[in-house]
């Protein structure tokens, strides 16, 4: 009988299926995305308008909000080198 | 008409008509003439607002007018209505008053909203006109200044900065052409009294035709102004949705994170 941890068996089969439904639901989006803007001429130029109200966003007005997610994802690096770090 | 002679408005029937103006045109109409509007200003003080901008623009002397355009650089007619002055200056955010005559340094800070007698010595006037600058106003000059000067360094090399004598100071300010309409005496001469009749009748149709179209126009673009501003401000609130999304989700994961770092040092090795 195979010593398996359970909780790191949740926790590796967790991250698995988070990343793959993760990385399926974007793929799908942005694809419905670029099929739905090349579908005419008129919703080519909404992406290109689009595109274009995207690149006019200004950082600066969510540098707070920016902030708090560049400490805190310091902390969860932090906290996952702890896994190696600490026998 | 003003006591200089000038119509007030661009057209008095603009002018005339801004009242019709749903609250949106009227605010831009507003701060088109200089003035701070908030959106959320009842109709009533927002005309109350633009009638004494208006009043204003009457007392005001024209040639004063004139001289902050000229000391801005500002290109225009020296025609132009008080109306469209009063627009020019609105975009003007200079605060050196350095090459300003009196009479133009008064009228600017009338126009601004700053306190004003009359009988203060010019520095005076000067030094009040820099200290009622906007706090953020003065950052982004000095900031623009900053990167004016680091990016004229790279691509123009190290010079001395410009002062009086320096580029755009020692050519002497021109006013644009006048639009030059022939009479109806040189179009008879030229052309024969029938086809000059026809080109006067014409030309006048031309005209109100145009002046019509850029009404529309101008109404037009104001529209898709708007358009733009709410998709802006409905983009900047999905953005700042999905960051709080995004921050919610790094919580949750540095909890579970915690959690099994606690579960890896007290599980039995």
């Amino acid at each position: 009988m195979p010593d398996i941890d359970i909780f790191d068996l949740w926790r590796y089969l967790l991250s698995i299926v988070v990343t793959v439904y993760v990385a399926i639901v974007t793929a799908r989006t942005v694809w419905g995305y670029v099929v739905w803007f090349g579908s005419s001429r008129r919703y080519k130029v909404m992406g290109h308008y689009a595109v274009v109200l995207l690149l006019r966003a200004r950082v600066r007005q969510f540098a707070g909000e920016l902030l708090r997610i560049g400490l805190l994802l310091v902390v969860l690096g932090g906290v996952v080198a702890l896994h190696w770090v600490l026998p | 008409m003003s006591d200089t002679g000038q119509p007030v408005g661009s057209d008095a029937k603009t002018t005339a008509r801004f009242e019709e103006l749903p609250a949106d045109e009227l605010i831009l109409y507003g701060r088109e003439l200089g003035l701070t509007l908030d959106a959320k200003m009842e109709r009533q003080q927002l005309l109350l607002r633009i009638r004494e901008r208006q009043a204003l623009l009457k007392q005001l002397d024209h040639d004063a007018l004139l001289d902050i355009v000229v000391w801005a650089r500002r290109p225009v007619r020296k025609s132009i209505s008080k109306e469209e002055l009063a627009r020019e200056i609105a975009c003007i955010k200079k605060v050196d008053a350095q090459g300003l005559s009196r009479r133009g340094l008064v009228a600017l800070m009338r126009l601004r909203g700053i306190a004003v007698n009359g009988d203060e010595p010019t520095e005076v006037l000067g030094e009040r006109l820099r200290t009622h600058e906007p706090f953020w106003d003065r950052v982004t000059r000095h900031r623009r200044r900053l990167m004016g000067g680091i990016i004229s360094h790279f691509l123009e090399g190290p010079q001395s900065p410009a002062g009086p004598g320096g580029p755009g100071e020692g050519e002497a300010y021109k006013f644009l052409p006048e639009d030059q309409n022939p009479t109806l005496r040189d179009q008879i001469a030229e052309e024969g009294v029938v086809s000059g009749l026809a080109r006067r009748i014409r030309g006048a149709a031309d005209d109100y035709v145009r002046e019509k179209l850029d009404e529309i126009e101008l109404r037009i673009d104001r529209k898709l102004e708007e358009i733009d501003r709410r998709l802006a401000e409905w983009r900047d609130r999905e953005i700042a949705n999905r960051l709080r999304i995004i921050r919610i989700t790094l919580v949750a994961s540095i909890l579970v994170a915690l959690l099994s770092l606690g579960y890896s040092l007290i599980r039995p090795h």
